[in-house]
């Protein structure tokens, strides 16, 4: 999952990439295997449930009335945060390293490649003000005591809008990180080669960094309906 | 006492072997008679805690005067015995000379003992329960075994003395030997469901039906009766069915008749077919603040998915539905009372082949907890997984490594 961007050989030494003796049991294999045997499980609760006329007894409907609302509003609010972070992060690890390498030689690209950052950790303050903000949707409602039928369609569509508003933006956002982090990491190496090209990219990055603004107003779109109250 | 043999304290010296070994040997030599102080409950553990062990020269805590006697003459220690009381009985049985019981000091002063001949003489000790604390009943019974010992002492009486427990601690169960026995042709009494056929449109099967009415302070429970033409009243139709159970009851703390009627309200549309309310109605003699009838009380279904497929019929093993007093404001009195359906199964639609088709069971595959603690393990769980395997995808900078090359040598400077 390393972004390697420089092909394998080039450099100052001809390299072996491959460890000369390989020992312990070969990784691929197992993730195929463990894969295909939870495939092939899932396959066959299916074939059976389909093929003895038990396919009702499958019930969505019924798994997204009995879980609480409160387990997917929450899961959405934690989603918000932690993929819009792994994004930033993610964004600003790429980043930062070809800032890092490229400074040596180049000292001068230190300050303005910064922007990158910037852009990067935009991301991440666009998920943690979703996350507030889907999270004051939140209240104590005590579900078994409702009566009006109108109220409990609200308080569950509620949660599912909040776990759909935190899926969208920290999705979005994961995918602005990264594309920011990428796009920077190039600026700062070409900037250490020309410094005419960094305003250039510069706009690339921009429109990468609206991406994360389309999630994030979407996002908001979907929590405004959201409210839970009892009656 | 010398030739006794020494017990172990691994394997209990069981009551035949006290008997055989012990009791036994003791009373066939020829002038010595036994006394026995049985305390109720005795354990290794009393002597542990209460005989002040732990000290050099200790004078036996609570112990004194059976620690003395033990050190002054012939001793011997069983630490496990299984059922004394057993032995002590056939050795009571099979005594040659005269057996004595006493409670307290004036009842041993008043016996008759002869120096020369034998006497078995049983001292029931004070039992610990009556005192209170332990530590102060064993104080108490090892004054009055002194006492007494001192009194036979003064008589000139030569005894061997025991100090036994009829039991041990508080909460182990008495060896009592007796023989259960296999009650294979006992088997616990199911009782018989009821199968309500309805015009061949509306099965119902029913075992038991319990009405539990609490009427503020008043709690009635009712024992209804289900007959094959309990269901009789049932309304079948194409797009709903009223499922009408009739049943009479009586109650343990009431005198008289209760009729206990129970209405399922069952709509059919497209692929499925719903149990859409559940009515209860108990109508009887008032008895405290009951005032005789409980009219169409709605009943709470709350959790339970009353949404089955058509074809299929709805089965629960046990249906416990309480009165919905939450949306229905007129049942407040009514609190707390509840109806629990036993074995219960219905097919108010589609019936085929005269028969029950498969049910949809009150018990899910998974319940709704477990169905949520997957899903949330699953977000976490995959988390991990690409955390770690991120983690193991970091390597090390092996840009310029060139294992052929020199190795760096740092020099030890002097710092």
């Amino acid at each position: 999952m390393q972004a390697s961007r420089t092909p394998p050989g080039v450099g100052v030494m001809p390299l072996t990439t491959e460890p000369t003796k390989r020992y312990g049991t070969p990784l691929g294999p197992i993730y195929t295997i463990i894969y295909s045997v939870i495939i092939f499980l899932l396959v066959l609760v299916g074939i059976y449930y389909v093929l003895t006329g038990k396919g009702s007894r499958v019930d969505f409907g019924w798994f997204f009335l009995a879980t609480s609302p409160y387990m997917w509003a929450l899961t959405g609010v934690g989603l918000a945060i932690s993929l819009s972070v792994v994004g930033a992060a993610w964004g600003i690890y790429t980043t930062g390293v070809s800032i890092n390498g490229g400074g040596v030689k180049a000292p001068r690209i230190k300050t303005k490649n910064l922007i990158s950052i910037i852009f990067c950790e935009a991301v991440a303050i666009y998920g943690i003000i979703m996350a507030i903000v889907i999270s004051t949707n939140i209240s104590e409602v005590n579900m078994s005591t409702l009566t009006n039928i109108e109220k409990i369609q609200d308080n569950y569509s509620a949660g599912f809008k909040m776990f759909g508003a935190g899926l969208t933006v920290g999705i979005c956002n994961l995918a602005c990180g990264i594309c920011v982090g990428i796009v920077g990491s190039g600026a700062a190496l070409a900037d250490a080669a020309d410094s005419t090209l960094f305003v250039k990219i510069l706009i690339i990055e921009i429109f990468g960094s609206a991406i994360g603004l389309f999630g994030l107003i979407v996002s908001i779109l979907q929590t405004t309906g959201a409210g839970m109250s009892s009656d | 006492m010398s030739d006794l043999p020494e017990a172990s304290g691994v394997q209990p010296v069981s009551s035949n072997e006290l008997l055989e070994y012990y009791l036994n040997p003791l009373m066939q030599q020829s002038s010595e008679s036994a006394v026995l102080f049985l305390q109720d409950k005795l354990h290794v553990d009393d002597f542990t805690k209460f005989a002040d062990v732990y000290s050099l020269d200790s004078s036996g805590g609570a112990f004194k005067n059976i620690k003395r006697f033990m050190e002054e003459h012939f001793s011997l220690e069983l630490p496990q015995i299984e059922n004394p009381l057993q032995a002590i009985d056939k050795l009571k049985s099979s005594f040659a000379g005269a057996l004595h019981t006493a409670t307290s000091l004036s009842d041993v002063e008043k016996l008759d003992l002869a120096p020369n001949k034998k006497f078995l003489l049983i001292v029931e000790l004070t039992p610990s329960a009556r005192v209170g604390d332990k530590e102060q009943a064993i104080t108490l019974n090892d004054a009055f075994v002194g006492s007494i010992c001192r009194h036979l002492q003064k008589r000139g009486i030569k005894y061997t003395a025991m100090f036994t427990g009829k039991s041990t601690a508080e909460n182990e169960a008495n060896e009592v030997e007796t023989f259960s026995g296999r009650h294979l042709l006992e088997t616990a009494e199911t009782k018989n469901g009821t199968f309500m056929n309805v015009s061949g449109s509306i099965f119902v099967f029913l075992r038991d039906v319990t009405v539990h009415l609490q009427a503020e302070d008043t709690h009635i429970i009712i024992n209804a009766t289900v007959t094959e033409e309990s269901a009789d009243k049932s309304d079948a139709g194409n797009s709903t069915a009223i499922v009408q159970l009739d049943l009479s009851g009586v109650s343990q703390n009431t005198t008289g008749d209760y009729t206990v009627q129970i209405l399922f309200n069952t709509t059919h549309e497209g692929d499925r077919w719903t149990i859409q309310n559940i009515l209860l109605s108990v109508n009887g003699p008032a008895s405290g603040a009951f005032n005789g009838t409980l009219e169409n009380a709605r009943l709470q279904t709350g959790d339970i998915d009353l949404v089955v497929p058509i074809l299929y019929s709805y089965h629960c093993s046990s249906m416990k539905l309480y009165v919905d007093n939450i949306r229905d404001e007129s049942l407040k009195s009514f609190k707390h009372t509840f109806v629990e359906l036993d074995g219960f199964q219905m097919q108010p639609f589609n019936i085929q082949g005269n028969a029950f088709f498969n049910a949809q069971d009150c018990v899910g595959f998974f319940t709704r907890g477990i169905w949520m603690g997957i899903f949330t393990s699953i977000i976490l769980l995959s988390i991990l997984m690409f955390g770690t395997l991120m983690v193991l995808n970091l390597s090390t900078p092996d840009r310029f490594d060139d294992p052929k090359g020199k190795t760096i040598v740092i020099a030890q400077t002097e710092d």
